[in-house]
């Protein structure tokens, strides 16, 4: 029975139960980067066999002090197929499946998920936690969570109806910052920063459709309607100095554009400084170098590109460190605007040439690019007395890095396969026993890791507290009549009450409006394979509603027009009306992500928010930019 | 609270009776206490290909190494990471937990690694860590991981050494800024702590059995800086501050007595935790073995414990039986995940130390990876 080999030190330590069914277990990990090729590698060295790995990303250099599974020479491949690879090296015989793939994809559909014995999260960003998340509570399989920033971490288990699911508990939305801040009184470096991101550099070198301003919020109580046209003379005016790009006289007549003109224009508005302390133009003639007050007068001369930056040594030199460490100069800063505009203007001709509807867009990692924003951040916190902040910091912020180290990530996985043997003994511990742990920066003393109890599941929450269905059929014959028998009919659902179908919170059909698309199919709707439909069923009568999640899956040849699994009606849990309209609008089901909200209250956003998430901290690389 | 082991029995008076909720899933069948780590297979000292670099010639980071390590610089700052560059860092024994350790370091940045290791490479290795292959068993453990350490990051230098450390002289140390021990028992801990004292070397020595663990550390006099409270209100105050913590030594520590039982302090959920590892450490120094799971080894442990916990003036209480019992059962397996909590907490700390930015641990660390929690307490 004692496995001498690999198994000894398991076997000294857990039943023998449990190491079999540790043995036997299908774990899918979603994610490999930081936590997950600590999780992939803990998990083999736990008796664990077989495993799934999915993961869309591929390998950077800036993951290798911490993903220790990939190596220099694995750079910009695939992190799952790689993180396979390495882990098959100490452990041959385990069964690794990868997928370079979005977790999202049809193809890990509902009975995709059905295939496992548990599934971990090692992610990074919290659309895809929902996802995953709402993927579970519809296989009906326990989900453990996790995620780092720093030195701090987080682990904790989900089960459908026992325990609170990820969406149960508010997440902080990405900051926003109202137009205003950002366009006329800033008062933080961060305003400076996104002002020279999402505003200055979109409106230059942006593609022609992103640099119509997108960040401007028209809510009529943003501002008053005068600035607003003011803001949109500058607009206009700054379109009208692009036509001037690739003449020398280019980076002169931005920068005084930007630092002089509009700023005086704001001087000019005397109400708005009344309790804020007023801008300072900056004056090109004082600031700018001799050496860039030539270029502007010689003629003729090749532009930017190629030619070495002054104020910039090149990425690899030892100066290169210190420049990017050290707050500059206004006179710095004034040179690396100037020449880095020179370089982006190049780049944004040639890129033009192929594709007139193309430009350049926001990389954190392209130098010039994010020289441009940190000079340009500098100089209008410097208008405005702001602090002004070194290229590094302003790199983070505009970025949106988050900062990550190994050890974090190993103690997650550590205690996400702690998690996991409870999970895998539940007539030994129950639910309960499976606490949501938290780590915390260390001081020298004290509790580092703590454990608490795991949330129960919130009675309002709008999804998890819903009806979880599968149905299979052929989505080219089924049409949306169908779905609402299924909902209403007794030999089915047999739910009473008015229904209407959202997808992706888009409604498609609802009882006495849109009954055109009664007739359509699945497939006309566009719900194909593994997509899922949101329907609630507004019982007016009791006085409840009812949320179903219905996930469609594509077969052909069945023969019944479809076939259900998951919950019956019964099981369905309801909502008095009243709670639900309230909660309605507090929280919505977020599988689409964050990008779709009212147009109207669009602002700016700077980042995909994970970090401002204070429920589960990620273990984020490079945040999606959702402006 | 136990794991596996071979008896259930709650004595009652033993049992602090709170969490119910942590009926354990790692008991099971048989106890197999099985403890065969004395074999003496030392071959030569290894040669490794590097030379040994002593120098004081502080190294800086270039922009290259500052793009590798760019995540962690925003943790801690440039002034540690170079730190690390130059830090020279000597660990011993190569198991589950010292492999977590290796991986955390080298990939941190530190300068230089030595690992200490006589043993060969056996089956059971090949799951307490993912250094070795099938093909290395019969080899020496610190020769066979020395080129996959390397492949984690090729900057830092790796050597291995094939002696015990009994038969390493006290000069050996001296090249190191920080020694590690792993798994190590008492009078070796307490023998290594003296020389490391005498020459000002930091350590931490470190264990995990089962699903506990606990690490010490002594860094004699170490010295740090951190951010200024006062430039919170001040800004003219700076922003830093140096400041230093005067360690004690082991045996100042197993020493430590408590006021009084009823502090708070002594009472939290994972200090007295401490007084299980050192009652199985003190049963392996008094016995010449570790116990095994039969009810007379954990009585004598049991006796062990309640005479260590009245020594330090702390109620014998609160650790409990089943702790012991598991202890006794588990001692010797050496768990994944735990390693990863244990190795990871104690990487954490000793980075801190190395970077001598903010404060590190002082001076004991315990995991409890049942809960799982894990603290620090100043004994
Ligand atoms: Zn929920």
């Amino acid at each position: 029975m004692t496995d001498s080999g690999r198994l000894a030190h398991l076997e000294c330590a857990l039943s023998a139960d449990l190491t079999k069914t540790l043995g036997d277990a299908s774990i899918l990990m979603v994610g490999a980067g930081g936590i997950g090729c600590e999780l992939l590698k803990t998990l083999l060295l736990s008796g664990v066999k077989n495993i799934t790995v999915v993961d869309l990303d591929t390998i950077d250099l800036s993951n290798l002090n911490r993903q220790f599974l990939f190596q220099k020479q694995h750079i910009s491949k695939a992190k799952a197929h790689v993180a396979r690879e390495s882990a098959l090296r100490f452990n041959p015989e385990a069964n690794i499946v990868s997928h370079h793939a979005n977790i999202k994809d049809p193809q890990f559909d509902v009975a995709f998920f059905r295939g496992f014995t548990v599934v971990m999260n090692a992610l990074d960003n919290l659309e895809a936690r929902s996802y995953v998340n709402l993927m579970c509570l519809a296989a009906d399989r326990p989900l453990v969570e996790a995620g780092t920033t720093g030195f701090q971490g987080q682990s904790y288990v989900i089960k459908r109806r026992k325990t609170a699911c990820y969406d149960c508990l508010p997440k902080v939305l990405p900051k926003t910052y109202a137009v205003c801040t950002i366009r006329s009184t800033p008062s933080l470096p961060i305003h400076c920063i996104v002002w020279a991101k999402s505003y200055l550099f979109s409106q230059l070198f942006g593609p022609p459709s992103e640099s119509e301003d997108p960040v401007l919020d028209t809510r009529e109580d943003e501002g008053n309607a005068e600035e607003i046209s003011k803001l949109k003379d500058e607009s206009e005016a700054l379109k009208a100095i692009k036509d001037a790009m690739g003449t020398d006289k280019f980076p002169r007549m931005v920068f005084e554009k930007v630092f002089n003109t509009d700023v005086n224009r704001l001087l000019s508005m005397h109400d708005m400084w009344k309790s804020r302390k007023p801008p300072t133009p900056l004056v090109y003639d004082e600031l700018a170098s001799e050496e860039e007050k030539e270029t502007q007068t010689r003629k003729g001369r090749s532009k930017g590109k190629g030619k070495a930056q002054k104020n910039a040594p090149e990425s690899g030199d030892r100066e290169r460190l210190e420049w990017e460490q050290k707050v500059w100069s206004v006179e710095e800063s004034v040179g690396v605007f100037l020449k880095s505009l020179r370089v982006l203007a190049t780049r944004y001709q040639e890129v033009r040439k192929s594709d007139p509807e193309s430009g350049l867009s926001f990389d954190k990692d392209d130098d010039p690019v994010m020289d441009f924003v940190a000079a340009t951040a500098n100089l209008r916190a410097h208008v405005y007395g702001i602090p002004q902040q070194c290229r590094f910091n302003t790199k983070q912020m505009a970025g949106s890095i988050i900062p990550a180290v190994a050890t974090s990530n190993a103690i997650i996985a550590g205690v996400m396969v702690l998690h996991l043997f409870k999970l895998l003994t539940p007539s030994e511990v129950p639910l309960s026993g499976i606490k949501r742990a938290t780590l915390g920066t260390s001081t020298g003393r004290g509790t580092i890791l703590g454990a608490g109890s795991n949330e129960a599941p919130n009675p309002v929450c709008a999804v998890c507290n819903a009806g979880f269905v599968v149905v299979e059929t052929d989505v080219e014959k089924a049409k949306l009549k169908d779905i609402v028998e299924i909902v209403k009919g007794s030999d089915h659902l047999g739910l009473k009450g008015e229904v209407s179908i959202n997808h992706k919170n888009l409604l498609i059909y609802e009882d006495d409006d849109l009954e055109d698309n009664v007739d359509k199919t699945l497939q006309e709707v566009h719900i194909t394979h593994g997509k899922n439909l949101q329907i609630l069923v507004d019982d007016d009568d009791a006085g409840v509603k009812r949320t179903v999640y219905l996930f469609v899956l594509h077969r052909d040849n069945l023969p019944t027009l479809f076939t259900l699994s998951g919950d019956k009606g019964v099981d369905i849990p309801t909502v008095a009306s009243r709670v639900a309209e309230e909660s309605n609008n507090a929280k919505r089901p977020r599988e689409e992500g964050l990008e779709e909200r009212d147009e109207g209250t669009k602002r700016l956003r700077t980042d995909g928010g994970s970090h401002d998430d204070p429920i589960v901290i990620d273990e984020v690389e490079d945040t999606i930019e959702l402006d | 609270m136990n794991l596996r082991s071979s008896s259930r029995k709650r004595v009652a008076k033993d049992v602090e009776a709170s969490d119910t909720a942590n009926a354990s899933p790692y008991r099971g069948s048989r106890a197999k206490p099985s403890q065969a780590q004395s074999s003496k297979r030392a071959k030569n000292n290894t040669s490794s290909t590097d030379s040994k670099e002593n120098g004081n010639g502080h190294t800086q980071i270039n922009d290259d190494e500052a793009q590798l390590y760019d995540r962690q610089i925003r943790l801690w700052g440039l002034d540690a990471q170079t730190r690390m560059r130059n830090a020279s860092v000597c660990i011993v024994n190569f198991g589950a937990l010292s492999t977590e350790i290796i991986k955390n370091l080298v990939l941190a940045g530190i300068g230089a690694l030595t690992v200490v290791d006589p043993e060969n490479v056996a089956p059971k290795d090949l799951g307490a860590g993912f250094f070795f292959r099938q093909e290395d068993v019969g080899q020496n453990r610190a020769i066979s991981a020395r080129e996959r350490i390397l492949d984690l990051n090729p900057r830092v230098k790796v050597d291995a050494v094939t002696k015990p450390l009994s038969d390493l002289d006290d000069d050996f140390y001296t090249q190191f800024q920080f020694l590690v021990l792993t798994q190590a028992d008492l009078d070796t801990m307490l023998r290594i702590d003296d020389i490391c004292r005498a020459k000002k070397i930091k350590l931490f020595a470190a264990g995990i059995y089962g699903l506990t663990g606990y690490a010490f550390a002594d860094l004699v006099e170490h010295v740090y800086t951190t951010a200024n409270p006062a430039a919170k209100d001040d800004t003219s105050a700076p922003k830093d501050i140096t400041r230093t913590i005067q360690y004690h030594s082991l045996a100042e520590t197993l020493e430590k007595r408590w006021d009084n039982t009823t502090d708070k302090r002594a009472r939290d959920t994972v200090r007295p935790k401490f007084y299980a590892v050192l009652a199985l450490l003190t049963y392996q120094q008094r016995h010449n073995a570790p116990p095994s799971s039969s009810e007379a080894d954990v009585d004598r442990l049991v006796a062990i414990k309640d005479e260590l916990m009245k020594r330090a003036n702390v109620n014998p209480s609160f650790v409990t039986l089943d702790l012991l019992r598991s202890l006794a059962a588990t001692h010797s397996a050496e768990l994944s995940p735990i390693a990863a909590l244990a190795g990871g907490l104690l990487s954490q700390e000793i980075l801190r130390a190395i970077g001598e930015k903010d404060p590190p641990m002082d001076n004991v660390l315990v995991i409890d990876g049942l809960e799982p929690q894990a603290g620090i307490a100043g004994y």
